[in-house]
């Protein structure tokens, strides 16, 4: 074989998964102590990790070995199961092997991301946004370390996205059934990528004329507005358990209607070229006939949402829909399709429903079917359709003074963009929000003020760079999906803050992560392709891609490394757990104890049984008992002895304090262990 | 000219087989830093050194081979694992004052990466030979 057929063996991607990989390998050789104490420190993935080797042995899709839960994520958990089944040789076996798991992972999605982004950008740009994607130490917490689902919701993120890349460049059934099967993982990594499989199914269905973008915006425009206006005739401690559901609903009838009188005007036709009197004439009647129906609507059955709502909503998303569709029009590269060969709506329908139908079938199909078939599963198994951990944080976003928190705090907040309570966007906000506390000290205006302008300038900014070079730029965005990733990674911020959802973390963000690093990625390469003397920048490009690269990779081999020393010499004799001998010492072997979280003491106690109090990995039956305020009756029932928890949470703050309250009662001489003490459990 | 083939197992093998000579060069700096320490624990710096750089060398030659496209590349590099996995257990067993209580996760995994590194390795050979 002759050498020229060759290819050059990618360098980068070797280095970078031997990296991670090397790293990874050492810190699942560390001392035993070390995993519990330094790597997986959420509770959270003990749930996992627990009900996995339940399920292993036998017992059930069950954390206590009592009750059967369907509180996660399915396909982690069906990874863990096997891992797991060798908890019973010895507790910490798997978690060396689920580091290795996450590690393969980590080092795959930072391949294809690499991949994925160097197709459409300069390498320069794609090394540094891989590096800092696989590299960055609060990424890697956020992503990798946890042993939480998110390793590989991050992978198969990135997947579908190459997935999507490719069905754009080969357009063929083929690839859709494969986007559709990535989209399949997406989704049952986790479950809320709902949004973005759901989007990205429209902008595949549609593609090829303006309507997806157009369609989506009005989405978005309709739900903002909708909820700008309750707000603006409510508050937020009322809107989110009153008015929220309410609210979506009418959003949602609005741009049901709207789509449809739109599409039949014509708006959903590409604006570049449409006589501007008419299209502020049309939008104006689809948007007024659509929400003065809405109107209709509330006062007709009794929508519980302020009257004045709709027309307030259509005063904020009559401007929106206009501005966005003149937008459009204005700053598209492409010249206007001539009026001889536009054609009308119904004629476009009439000649692209069969394809719209057969791309549909062939992406939402498998979805549907899968999904499909997950929820009957859960409602046959479990008495109910959704992982009863959602249904319980949405109960929780409902409840005043809950210990969990979590609900939105603020309007910016429903949509991820307040610095002080968002945590969706905040990997890439908090330099613009630091940059506007400086800026807000220096003019001695409000700091939020500040940020907002911040921010709109930033935006602009943004905007500018992309219209710069319209015409080479706006492939780019569309071959790395961006439109449809941003949408569908607001929509899913806007879609938790809009509802009630208590108990929100940090690990909920990573389609954010992803969508903002592209994002970045795409603009940083915009930004240097508008500077002169391309060669030298190409090579300035390289030279600080691989510095920033390089520092993120001693910094990531050296943290890492110091963290998981081989030995643990100095724990020798020691429990995985302060917590586990304090608990086997003060009560019975067999004994049933209470925790609000728990995973991990589940997990380690030996001839105890850890019951979850919160209820995210306990039964639906639980839920509804909690829900009713009759959770320590089921408790009670299903013979509890001891709960250990902070005393005041469960006195005094929900969704405790209405279930406990008289059913607690201290052991004598039981130590304090962090505010938490072992209380008896009376019936 | 033809077009340049992708060579996907060749990418894969080279990755492990770079992460081991890289480890093993960070095994012989670490031994050259802390030579003293060793030596004060009774451990032999001088043959950690040797066996470190060693390994990093001959490894790092057949990860240039294997970039390189030389044909012998991947069943040099099933004699060298199945070397390299032997060298780990006489390591572990017979140098180490006493086995970690990894010991299940090591066989697990030494056998486990063993497997995966000599069936990567001859997908490679399969892939060179089209």
């Amino acid at each position: 074989m002759k050498l020229s057929r060759l290819r050059t063996l990618p360098l980068f991607e070797i280095a970078l998964a031997s990296l991670v990989l090397g790293v990874h390998l050492y810190a699942s050789l560390a001392g035993s102590h070390f995993l519990p104490m330094r790597w997986f420190l959420r509770d959270d993935a003990y749930y996992y990790f627990k009900v996995a080797q339940n399920i292993s042995q036998g017992l059930g899709s069950t954390f206590d070995g009592l009750n059967l839960t369907n509180g996660y994520h399915p396909l982690w958990l069906l990874i863990c199961v096997p891992i797991f089944a060798l908890a019973r040789f010895d507790l910490i076996l798997p978690l060396r092997i689920v580091i290795l798991v996450q590690a393969a992972l980590s080092a795959a999605s930072g391949v294809l991301l690499y991949r994925l982004l160097r197709r459409s950008l300069t390498p320069a740009i794609a090394v540094l946004a891989t590096s800092f994607f696989t590299l960055d130490l609060t990424l890697h917490n956020t992503i990798t370390q946890m042993g939480l689902e998110t390793g590989l919701l991050a992978f198969s993120l990135i997947l579908l996205l190459t997935a999507l890349q490719r069905y754009q460049a080969a357009s063929n059934r083929r690839s859709l059934l494969w986007l559709s099967a990535a989209a399949c993982l997406t989704l049952f990594s986790r479950l809320d990528s709902i949004y973005l499989v759901l989007v990205l199914g429209l902008w595949l269905v549609l593609r090829g004329s303006a309507l997806p973008k157009l369609l989506l915006a009005d989405l978005f425009i309709s739900l903002s507005a909708y909820v700008l206006a309750v707000l603006q005739r409510t508050s937020l401690p009322n809107y989110l358990p009153v008015f929220s559901s309410a609210t979506l609903l009418a959003a949602a009838l609005a741009f049901g209607l709207q789509s449809l009188i739109f599409y039949f005007l014509g708006l959903y036709q590409h604006p570049k070229g449409q006589n501007l009197l008419a299209l502020t004439a049309k939008t104006a009647l689809g948007s007024v006939a659509a929400n003065t129906s809405v109107l209709a609507l509330t006062l007709l059955f009794g929508l519980e949402i302020p009257r004045s709502a709709p027309l307030l909503a259509l005063g904020i998303s009559l401007p929106l829909s206009l501005g966005f569709r003149l937008g459009l029009g204005f700053f598209s590269p492409w010249p206007a399709m001539p009026p001889e060969e536009q054609k009308s709506p119904l004629t476009e329908l009439r000649s692209a429903w069969r394809g719209w139908l057969a791309d549909a079938l062939a992406y939402f199909g498998p979805l549907g079917a899968t999904l499909g078939g997950y929820l009957l599963y859960n409602r046959l198994a479990f008495g109910t359709f959704m992982p009863v951990s959602g249904q319980i944080k949405r109960w929780w976003g409902l409840l005043r003074h809950d210990i969990y928190g979590g609900e939105a705090k603020t309007a910016l907040d429903i949509f991820g963009l307040d610095p002080h309570f968002s945590a969706a966007w905040n990997p890439w906000l908090k330099t613009l929000f630091s940059l506007s506390e400086s800026l807000a000290a220096r003019l001695n205006s409000l700091t939020n003020t500040t940020f907002l302008w911040t921010l709109f300038f930033a935006a602009l900014l943004a905007l500018a760079l992309i219209f710069a070079r319209r015409k080479q730029n706006l492939p780019v965005l569309a071959r790395l999906g961006l439109f449809p990733l941003l949408m569908a990674a607001e929509l899913h911020v806007f879609f938790y803050g809009a509802l009630p959802y208590g108990g929100k973390q940090e690990w909920y963000w990573v389609l954010e992560i992803l969508a903002g690093l592209i994002l970045l990625a795409a603009l940083t390469d915009f930004a240097l392709r508008l500077l002169p003397f391309p060669r030298l920048t190409k090579s300035l490009a390289w030279g600080v891609s691989l510095a920033l690269s390089l520092s993120l990779a001693w910094n990531f081999a050296f943290a890492l490394t110091a963290r998981m020393p081989l030995s643990d010499a100095q724990y020798a004799g020691q429990a995985y757990l302060d917590m586990v001998p304090l608990l086997e010492q003060n009560t019975e072997p067999g004994a049933r104890i209470g925790m609000t979280g728990g995973g991990n003491v589940g997990y380690f106690i030996q001839g105890r049984t850890i019951i979850n109090l919160d209820g995210l990995i306990n039964s639906y039956a639980y839920f509804q008992a909690s829900q009713n305020g009759q959770g320590a009756e089921f408790l009670s029932a299903m013979g509890l002895d001891y709960i250990f928890a902070n005393p005041e949470i469960l006195t005094q703050t929900e969704p405790y304090a209405r279930q406990f309250n008289g059913h607690l009662e201290p052991l004598p001489g039981a130590p304090v262990y962090g505010g938490k003490q072992i209380l008896r459990f009376l019936p | 000219m033809k077009t340049p083939q992708p060579r996907i197992f060749a990418t894969i093998s080279s990755v492990p087989v770079f992460l081991f000579s890289s480890w093993n060069f960070v095994r012989f700096l670490a031994a050259l830093q802390n030579w003293q320490t060793l030596q004060h624990l009774g451990a032999d710096p001088l043959y950690l050194a040797a066996s470190g750089l060693g390994w990093s060398l001959t490894l790092f030659i057949l990860f240039g081979a294997q970039s390189k496209g030389w044909k012998p590349a991947p069943v040099a590099g099933i004699l060298l694992s199945l070397v390299y996995f032997a060298f780990y257990w006489f390591e572990r067993l017979s140098l180490q004052d006493s086995p970690a209580k990894n010991l299940p996760f090591s066989v697990i995994t030494s056998i486990s990466v063993f497997l995966l590194v000599t069936a990567l390795f001859l997908m490679a050979a399969k892939e060179e030979n089209k």
